[in-house]
């Protein structure tokens, strides 16, 4: 019967850090007891598969590719960012949330037949529903949401000195559909959040984000170098 | 770790350039990481330049009193673990182990099916264990570099690394004696 000592001494020496006076108890260990041999050969072929796994798998270079990458996405931040307004990110959002209501209108809900002004008339005005600023910390958050029978969604204006972590985290148990999504800068691809399951988006300096139908109790988590700086709870 | 703090000035001085440096450094180790987890080529090389992205993207966050690598892999599975639980489960054909009429003479058969087997033991370890393995052995970090990584103490890394094998001798050497 192997004593945890044993192991420890059997484990150490498959990981090559034994000491001397170690390496003679491995000797005496596996010489007197033949399970303390079969336990050793047994760990040694766990390693030796590891290592073989890992020399088996194919080298890959993708700083070409990275490195475009950067340089494109730098080139399109150094265009619009010259000169950001703020007024700009409202023409931006006024046609998403057009684009976002012909949508919904189209595949949300059922047709209506004819659609009078009063139903038409409020249905793309947004509603401010928080603000946040930290002078000290450099941060801004402006956050407004829209309804459209069927589909509401936030729009989060976020102005940060410095680089943001914002993480989502759906609350409740939901059916409907969710999307999170940063829409400026650049284009992060949709995220269609399933239970449970978080999303994490970086944001620098200047972005606006989207999020549709989020469920009750979930919660925005908005952190700097791994320091909660706000959050917002739904 | 001086060079690379000093290479990381240059970069957030606006030498872009210098980035290259890292990724290069860095591709391989990261790349073998994410691709045990995730298990496909494409997959695992796409997550890899996003990871080296996103890295750049952050780097004004990252804290120069700790190692970049420390910083990279810790992005690295963590976007491969996310990835994963948003993927539906899918396993290629090519992976799933045949116990009767192997073709013995086909080596490279029997290289799928270990690398397989290998696959689903270190995917069945817990997170905990998982990343020792990966940081261990596909990363080819030490001990003191993973508890680094992972910001536990060195001990808990032999400890977790030590019952990882433990866990890994029962599951793979009761289904190598197939290939074998």
């Amino acid at each position: 019967m192997l004593t945890d000592n044993d192991i420890l001494i059997i484990q150490k020496k498959v990981g090559g850090t034994l000491t001397a006076k170690e390496e003679d108890l491995f000797r005496e260990l596996t010489a007197s007891n033949p399970e303390a041999g079969k336990l050793y050969k047994e760990l040694l072929n766990v390693q030796r598969t590891l290592r073989d796994d890992v020399s088996g798998i194919p080298d890959v270079d993708v700083t070409g590719d990275v490195m475009a990458t950067i340089k494109r996405k730098s080139t399109v931040k150094n265009v619009f960012l010259a000169g950001w307004k703020r007024y700009y990110a409202y023409a931006a959002l006024v046609v998403l949330v057009f684009t976002l209501g012909v949508l919904a209108a189209n595949y949300l809900i059922p047709p209506l037949g004819t659609w009078n002004n009063e139903e038409l008339a409020g249905t793309m005005a947004g509603q401010h529903a928080a603000s946040f600023k930290d002078h000290e910390e450099g941060i801004e958050i402006e956050m407004e949401k829209y309804r459209n029978e069927g589909l509401l969604v936030y729009m989060l204006f976020v102005t940060s000195r410095d680089s943001l972590n914002v993480e989502f985290v759906p609350g409740q148990e939901h059916s409907e559909i969710l999307y999170f999504k940063r829409i400026w800068p650049g284009n992060e691809p949709e995220a269609l959040l399933e239970q449970n399951h978080n999303e994490d988006l970086v944001c620098g300096e200047n972005a606006i984000f989207t999020l549709a139908n989020p469920p009750v109790d979930s919660e925005m988590f908005f952190s700097k170098n791994g320091k909660l700086i706000h959050k917002i709870m739904f | 770790m001086k060079d690379e703090k000093k290479i990381i000035e240059l970069i957030l001085a606006g030498r872009t350039a210098y980035y290259g440096i890292l990724v290069e450094r860095y591709q391989n180790p990261v790349f073998r990481v994410i691709f045990r987890i995730v298990s496909q080529y494409d997959d695992a090389r796409e997550l890899t330049q996003d990871v080296f992205v996103k890295a750049y993207e952050s780097l004004n966050q990252y804290n120069p009193d700790y190692r970049f690598f420390s910083w990279i892999y810790r992005i690295a599975i963590n976007r491969a673990l996310r990835y994963i639980r948003s993927r539906k489960p899918y396993v290629p054909l090519e992976k799933i182990p045949q116990r009767e009429g192997i073709a013995t003479e086909d080596a490279s058969f029997d290289f799928k099916t270990r690398e397989g087997l290998v696959n689903e033991a270190v995917s069945a370890l817990k997170e905990q264990y998982k990343t020792v393995v990966l940081l261990k052995y596909y990363a080819d970090l030490s001990y003191e570099e993973i508890a680094q990584v992972l910001e536990i103490p060195e001990k808990t890394v032999k400890s977790r690394l030590f019952d990882a094998r433990m866990l890994l001798k029962d599951k793979l050497s009761k289904n190598l004696q197939y290939v074998d």
